[in-house]
């Protein structure tokens, strides 16, 4: 992406990067500095959202901010920046993940201990090929909840293969069992 | 009698381990494709989506019996009755933007729209159930994923807003009475402490940030990633199994001291009966002891769903709805303390002497 612009005029380089909460929601500005400093000398906030309707005359003419990235790295889905991320410890939305995976798998090993999910799958799109360590790492889980004498887990975890296997090779929609 | 009042409820007063274990509660955060995360959802989008999930959740909604609330329906105390019921979170309440819940009449499954994450469905057990309640959770979770495109990874499973909820998006939890364990500061402690080194969250009972009172305290497990459902199910089940055993030495002790324990058990009754200015901290404390009496067979005392009838009526939406207005922190404490010395002046056949 080009080195990025006002949000607000368009045309001047962004060098002040705000987040903000607008009605609970996160919005990441992105302003150059005579327009960060056009209302007031605060952060904007629902007041700069208000002068910019009035200017514009409708609110769908205002750039959502979302949309624009001025960082490279932000959430093509949601505009999320990592900076964002760190800040509030939350995704923007589910290419959030995507996005930021490059240190999703540290940052969860932190919090989990682990990074990959071994729950539950809920029903998988027909022909979609199985990810092979999902498989064999289920496949390790079984083994040991056997040798453990865990078999209401090992039961699970048996159905789970099964559901696996059985969608990869099926073109039907599974019902949920 | 209330629906919500029945047996099978988390109230219900039953359930194994019930003299220590007071609910059981198994949590499920979903996300649907297509729209922001809480984070970023604004109002036209929040719209949007409690409106796909009221068209996609019909057929479900109808076959399981549940209701559709709009919140924004709600006044503030009807919210808070809700609160209290543990069918919306405190979060829900307070959110600016168009939130529903679906429940069932029994209020023991609940299905938040708006949350933190889009969908967080809860189901309650009263006792401890964890297996029961997620096997209901389960089933209802595959039935919503027919009906709605969830956001899930094979790297990461369920994707969440929050990346402590992320994977199973599962959180467990049990309410427990530990009156014998609080009784001393050092072992309520190191109780909380071994708790946290098995990997449990221990809360107070109104869930995040409460204070721990009337010796009730709520434990779940922390991690979501990297384990299945079942595994993370047996690990808080370890872990309240050492507090249940821990919890039991102690009343056993507190039993070869008979006196002492009439002693607290009948000098809280005793202020119950009497107050006229009750604050809502105060009562759960003298209720855990009417409750720990109970356990002994101490006579005339409420049995545990007139216990759990106190416990919820005295909340403050529910004093607030009981009088048909809201009311200040000084009414609701008055108010309080005139509703307990209702009940319990008034033993019906549920204030027996039998355990
Ligand atoms: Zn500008
Ligand atoms: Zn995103």
């Amino acid at each position: 992406m080009n080195e990025s612009k006002c949000q607000i005029c368009n045309t001047k380089r962004a060098v002040i990067h705000r987040l903000e909460s607008i009605n609970g929601e996160w919005v990441q500005w992105h302003l150059c500095e005579s327009c960060a400093s056009l209302s007031t000398n605060t952060p904007p906030k629902e007041g700069l959202l208000k002068q910019l309707e009035e200017s514009f005359g409708t609110t769908s003419a205002i750039p959502d901010p979302r949309s624009i990235h001025a960082e490279e790295d932000a959430c093509p889905g949601c505009g999320m920046t990592k900076e964002a991320f760190f800040e509030i410890r939350r995704f923007g939305c589910a290419r959030c993940y995507g996005t930021f995976n490059e240190f999703l798998g540290a940052y969860f090993e932190r919090i989990h201990e682990e990074n990959r999910h071994m729950g539950k799958v809920p029903g998988r799109p027909k022909g979609e090929p199985i990810p092979p360590l999902e498989l064999k790492r289920l496949q390790e889980r079984l083994k040991k909840a056997v040798e453990e004498e865990r078999y209401e887990e090992a039961a699970l975890f048996r159905n789970q293969i099964r559901k696996l296997q059985h969608k990869a090779t099926s073109n039907e929609v599974q019902p949920e069992s | 009698m209330e629906p919500w009042e029945e047996k099978n409820t988390w109230l219900g007063g039953g359930g194994e381990d019930s003299d220590i274990v007071i609910s059981t509660r198994v949590r499920l955060a979903r996300n649907i494709e297509g729209f922001s995360f809480s984070t970023k959802l604004n109002k036209k989008e929040a719209e949007g989506l409690v409106q796909t999930c009221q068209t996609r959740l019909i057929p479900l909604a109808k076959q399981e019996g549940w209701e559709w609330v709009a919140l924004e329906t709600l006044s503030p105390v009807s919210k808070q009755v809700l609160v209290e019921r543990r069918l919306i979170s405190r979060e829900l309440k307070g959110k600016d933007l168009p939130t529903a819940v679906l429940h069932d009449p029994q209020a023991t499954i609940s299905l938040m729209i708006g949350e933190e994450d889009h969908l967080r469905l809860q189901v309650f057990r009263s006792g401890l159930a964890l297996r029961e309640a997620f096997e209901t959770a389960n089933r209802i979770d595959d039935q919503i994923a027919e009906c709605l495109p969830l956001s899930f990874s094979h790297q990461y499973g369920f994707l969440t807003t929050c990346p402590t909820n992320t994977g199973t998006g599962m959180r467990v939890s049990v309410m427990l009475h530990l009156p014998a364990l609080a009784l001393t500061q050092k072992e309520i402690q190191k109780a909380t402490n071994s708790m946290q080194e098995m990997g449990m969250t221990v809360r107070g009972p109104y869930g995040e940030g409460s204070q721990a009172s009337g010796d009730l305290f709520q434990v779940s497990n922390q991690r979501t990633l990297g384990a299945s459902e079942l595994e993370l199910i047996q690990s808080l089940e370890n872990a309240v199994g050492t507090m249940i055993l821990w919890e039991r030495k102690l009343r056993k002790d507190l039993g070869e001291s008979p006196t002492f324990l009439k002693d607290r058990v009948y000098r809280a009754l005793g202020t119950l009966r009497g107050a006229h200015i009750l604050s809502s901290s105060e009562a759960l404390d003298l209720l855990s002891m009417l409750r720990l009496g109970r356990l002994f067979n101490l006579e005339g005392l409420p049995s545990h769903e007139t216990w759990n009838r106190l416990f919820l009526l005295t909340q403050p939406g529910h004093l607030m709805e009981n009088a048909g207005r809201e009311l200040d922190p000084t009414e609701r404490d008055l108010a309080r303390a005139r509703l307990v010395r209702k009940i319990l002046s008034h033993p019906d056949d549920s204030l027996g002497t039998r355990p």
